[in-house]
């Protein structure tokens, strides 16, 4: 068997997700909330640092708690240290000076260095923004450079397009064949929500929206007062779409911004399928995933917002992925491992099992 | 690392280095073989001055004098004057010699002429107006810092070796194992992508 590895990333706003397949076939995967705390370097702080067993990043100056043990702290001191995040709207985040070395390092310490010259990484990127929001240019040049100077094949395709090879939608012809890959693939992050429509696998169209957990938090802050941290938490805890509490205000909120954030989504993917063109005559399934997907009864929600809008396409079925935290980094996966034999072809080397 | 790029709808010729640059292209110039160090050029900082080339990225470990890379050169020395001589725009000499061209056309037609001439000037403006319109019709767009992807690239990875080279850390995350739906996927993707 060859030692050549693939594996997937995806950056993502909330989470740092890495997954590969083991020899056995099974999926491991290993997952970091994405934000850090900036702490200068004291006397005991390193001893503080080891004996609660906090993960960090150090440079000549500050020491950088990462992680949920980022947010242990903030909670410990504050105000006095600010909760950042090296991602915001699924970009590498403007206004954070500190940002490269935060991701550098996730990407050093839990992808590491390539083993093999034929190892393959497949990271995923927003698709092209249709609110003139951030441009991804250089966000994914970055990226792919975090990997390249580690050796590795970088691969890079769009989020939506992730969510698709993992997810598989399928769309039937007139005369009765299914064709596998088809269809309308969402994935709702934390910062953007992208989608991406696809025929047999290959990418038609894409867009990327910046309305999406993030956007709904802050509105539903705004809307009733509450701090963001404590919609978070009733969103993560209590949001159950087939049974809406109309009398708790932030629940009530909830229930409003993810019936705005789904129509302007989709309206706004309507659009670019109308200015491309684009022609499908059969119904297309639209699969969603991503940690906003996440809260019960999203797909009954989803549902009965896409099928009053009046869209350029016919809809066949709508359905929420099983796990849809983890569906992108999985699609990732599966096009590093098609994209890794492809390279062992080439060379005419043994290509991976799952062939 | 000496990246400069020309950031102009013109060609841009730097005499002294004897390099030009065709419009929105960019160029190390540490890993170009000059005739001189770039930081010597006159030509370059006078360029730069005038905002006819923009640095994109200066290294300042890199010494100012790099043996392996200079050529032999004769001696130059070139005035402000001539260096705007030496600033070439594409655009502006089609301009002038359609005009001359214009200039010389219109003298003659205004002069009494036979018919079969005037035929001919006729098709000469005509076939005038068709290569003029292409010229007309040309957008200058430029989107600013535009780069080419390898270099943009190479500039991402010396910088962060730089600013990753006394970093440390601990961090480190348990595996999960995940319900795989993908592996049979993968075999029907082979034969897709």
């Amino acid at each position: 068997m060859s030692k050549n590895k693939a594996l997937s990333n995806d950056s993502g706003t909330m989470f740092f997700q890495v997954a590969e397949l083991d020899e056995k076939g099974n999926i491991s995967t290993k997952c970091i909330r994405n934000v850090f705390v900036e702490l200068a370097i004291t006397e005991d702080i390193e001893e503080i640092l080891k004996q609660n067993k906090w993960h960090y990043i150090k440079d000549d100056n500050h020491y950088y708690v990462v992680g949920e043990d980022a947010i242990k702290v903030a909670r410990m001191f504050p105000g006095k240290v600010e909760l950042r995040r090296p991602m915001s709207e699924g970009v590498l985040n403007k206004g954070e000076d500190k940002k490269m070395i935060v991701m550098a390092e996730l990407i050093n310490m839990l992808v590491g260095k390539a083993p093999t010259e034929d190892s393959v990484v497949c990271i995923c990127i927003s698709s092209d923004p249709i609110d003139g929001s951030s441009d991804n240019t250089y966000h994914k040049a970055r990226l792919e450079s975090m990997y390249k100077r580690n050796g590795w094949n970088v691969k890079v395709i769009e989020e939506g397009m992730a969510v698709c090879l993992a997810e598989r939608p399928t769309m039937i012809e007139k005369d009765g064949t299914e064709v596998p890959y088809s269809g309308i693939s969402c994935s709702f992050g934390a910062g953007r929500a992208n989608c991406v429509l696809s025929y047999k696998g290959l990418q038609v169209i894409g867009a990327s929206i910046a309305i999406s957990g993030d956007w709904i938090d802050r509105q539903v802050s705004n809307q009733t007062d509450v701090a963001i941290s404590q919609v978070i938490a009733k969103k993560e805890k209590e949001l159950d779409f087939t049974n809406i509490n109309y009398d708790d205000d932030v629940i009530f909120a909830l229930d409003a911004y993810y019936t705005e954030m789904i129509r302007k989504v989709f309206s706004a993917f309507g659009k670019k399928f109308n200015t491309v063109k684009s022609e499908f005559d059969a119904p297309l399934d639209i699969v969603i995933a991503g940690g906003t997907a996440m809260p019960k009864g999203f797909v009954n929600k989803a549902e009965e917002v896409i099928r009053k809008l009046d869209l350029p396409f016919e809809i066949k079925n709508i359905r929420v992925s099983e796990d849809p935290r983890n569906s992108v980094v999985k699609g990732c996966l599966a096009q590093a491992v098609v994209t890794m034999n492809k390279i062992e072809k080439q060379k005419g080397s043994t290509p991976k099992k799952d062939e | 690392m000496y990246i400069i790029a020309n950031p102009t709808n013109r060609e841009i010729v730097i005499s002294d280095l004897k390099l030009s640059l065709s419009p929105r292209q960019s160029r190390d110039l540490h890993e170009a073989k000059l005739p001189i160090p770039p930081e010597k050029s006159k030509d370059l900082e006078f360029c730069k001055k005038k905002g006819l080339i923009k640095v994109l990225r200066q290294d300042s470990d890199n010494k100012i004098s790099s043996p392996t890379q200079v050529l032999p050169q004769k001696e130059v020395i070139i005035k402000e004057k001539e260096v705007i001589k030496n600033v070439v725009n594409t655009d502006d000499i089609k301009n002038i010699i359609q005009q001359e061209i214009q200039k010389v056309v219109e003298k003659i037609n205004t002069q009494p002429v036979k018919n079969d001439q005037n035929d001919i000037l006729q098709q000469i403006l005509s076939k005038m107006n068709e290569i003029s319109k292409p010229i007309s019709n040309q957008n200058d767009v430029y989107i600013e810092g535009q780069i080419d992807e390898e270099t943009l690239q190479k500039i991402h990875v010396k910088t962060l070796n730089k600013i990753t080279q006394n970093v440390s850390g601990n961090v480190e995350c348990n595996d999960d194992k995940i319900n795989d739906t993908v592996s049979k996927n993968i075999s029907e993707l082979e034969g897709l992508l």
